[in-house]
């Protein structure tokens, strides 16, 4: 189908900022997680008759964020930049010098262990961690068994401590 | 500390574990310093983690992803078939007439006329209603799907079709009406027209439903081909001959 409902349209607006932010996580920067979006709507807005009512659009897209990012990744439709470029401009307010460079620091080093990670734990462990889902949710959306599922997240995270920690001793800070 | 230790103290954090399995995880923390530490360990790093991402969230949507999903599409074709069973309904056959319907829609650019008029339609020796000069421009050169601006109107054509006695067909709408034109030796008949009754948000949907009048006329007019892409562009370039 290459037309879409409108209704279709306004629910995929409402996720847009949920799409981009995952995006983010999964490709490390956010030039390739905006050219990942916009391939995954253009997808998905062809697709619309494939997706089921009644079940979780958010799923759906993040599935096909992840395929879209697989193929992208294989034929190396990529930027060459993997540098974040979004800024955490309104961290800093409320707190000191000192703890808000060090909050700055532990930021981009924690976008730095996502981007170094294999694509299959940071995408396991984004859609846990920062998009709420369930191991059974995530499982199906990656097609993998919750188990693995379990494994990837487990070792993303014991990656963004070493990352974390590591730089915080470098700074000065205990680990 | 295990792998497997670690996996279960990451997944206790989740609220994964079973019963039998958190009730296990708990009284080992009872006791255990250095597993509460781990598990303080590992929940830091998801307090790290959404923050991480937070300005990509509260960031304004870049234009290129939200006018893919506010702009009809341009660059395809609809489900042609699809609109074609919808249209030759046998409710829709039903109530069919081949009525030719002129200046019924206030507020649209069609006008009728008896002059030659660029934005309006002309009222032929023969009786014939045709395009005026813009619309049969339109008619002429512009793809399906593709919104044209013309006479301050958005005019997008919709559907082209071969009738059965080898026509070429053409189903325009703007905001206000929908109508069928038809080439002929002297440019484009106007089949049929009236009211775009869709929702604002609707009027240039490339699928749904149509309105009664250009069901009538397709049913009249006879659909021997639904043009596709490589169809279209050859009728464009021969110019609808």
């Amino acid at each position: 189908m290459v037309g879409s409902t409108q209704s279709f349209r306004i629910q995929l607006t409402t996720l847009l900022p949920r799409l981009r932010r995952f995006g983010h996580a999964l490709t490390g920067n956010t030039d390739d997680a905006d050219d990942v979006v916009q391939a995954a709507l253009e997808k998905a807005l062809k697709r619309e008759r494939q997706f089921q009512p009644g079940t979780r659009l958010d799923s759906w897209m993040f599935r096909i964020m992840q395929t879209t990012w697989i193929d992208m990744t294989r034929s190396q439709r990529v930027r060459s930049s993997r540098a974040g470029t979004m800024e955490e401009a309104s961290f800093a307010v409320g707190e000191d010098g000192r703890s808000s460079f060090i909050a700055r620091i532990q930021l981009s080093e924690t976008r730095r262990a996502m981007q170094a990670m294999p694509d299959e734990y940071s995408a396991a462990l984004a859609l846990v961690a920062i998009e709420g889902f369930t191991y059974k949710e995530a499982a199906e959306m990656l097609d993998v068994p919750i188990g693995t599922i379990m494994s990837r997240v487990s070792r993303g995270r014991q990656a963004i401590i070493a990352a974390v920690n590591g730089k915080a001793t470098h700074s000065g800070e205990p680990s | 500390m295990t792998k497997d230790m670690l996996d279960k103290l990451s997944a206790y954090l989740d609220g994964e574990l079973d019963d039998m399995a958190r009730t296990e995880i708990e009284l080992a923390l009872e006791k255990d310093t250095d597993l509460q530490a781990m598990l303080e360990t590992i929940s830091s790093a998801d307090n790290s983690l959404r923050p991480a991402y937070a300005a990509t969230l509260n960031a304004p949507i870049p234009d290129r992803l939200s006018k893919i999903l506010t702009e009809p599409e341009k660059t395809s074709l609809p489900d042609w078939a699809g609109m074609i069973r919808s249209l030759l309904r046998p409710d829709i056959l039903a109530g069919a007439t081949a009525a030719l319907v002129i200046g019924l829609v206030a507020g649209s650019s069609f006008t009728t006329t008896n002059t030659p008029s660029a934005e309006g339609f002309i009222m032929a020796e023969t009786g014939e209603i045709i395009a005026g000069q813009s619309l049969a421009t339109i008619l002429t050169t512009a793809r399906s799907g593709e919104i044209v601006q013309a006479d301050g109107h958005d005019f997008m054509i919709r559907l082209s079709f071969k009738t059965d006695d080898g026509k070429y067909c053409r189903e325009f709408r703007n905001q206000a009406s929908v109508g069928i034109a038809c080439s002929n030796t002297q440019g484009w008949k106007i089949e049929t027209i009236g009211p775009n009754l869709s929702p604002p948000s609707d009027r240039f949907a490339m699928v749904g439903e149509a309105p009664s009048e250009i069901s009538a006329a397709i049913t009249r007019l006879g659909v021997a081909e639904v043009l596709d892409i490589d169809g279209e562009t050859t009728a464009i370039h021969d110019i609808w001959k």
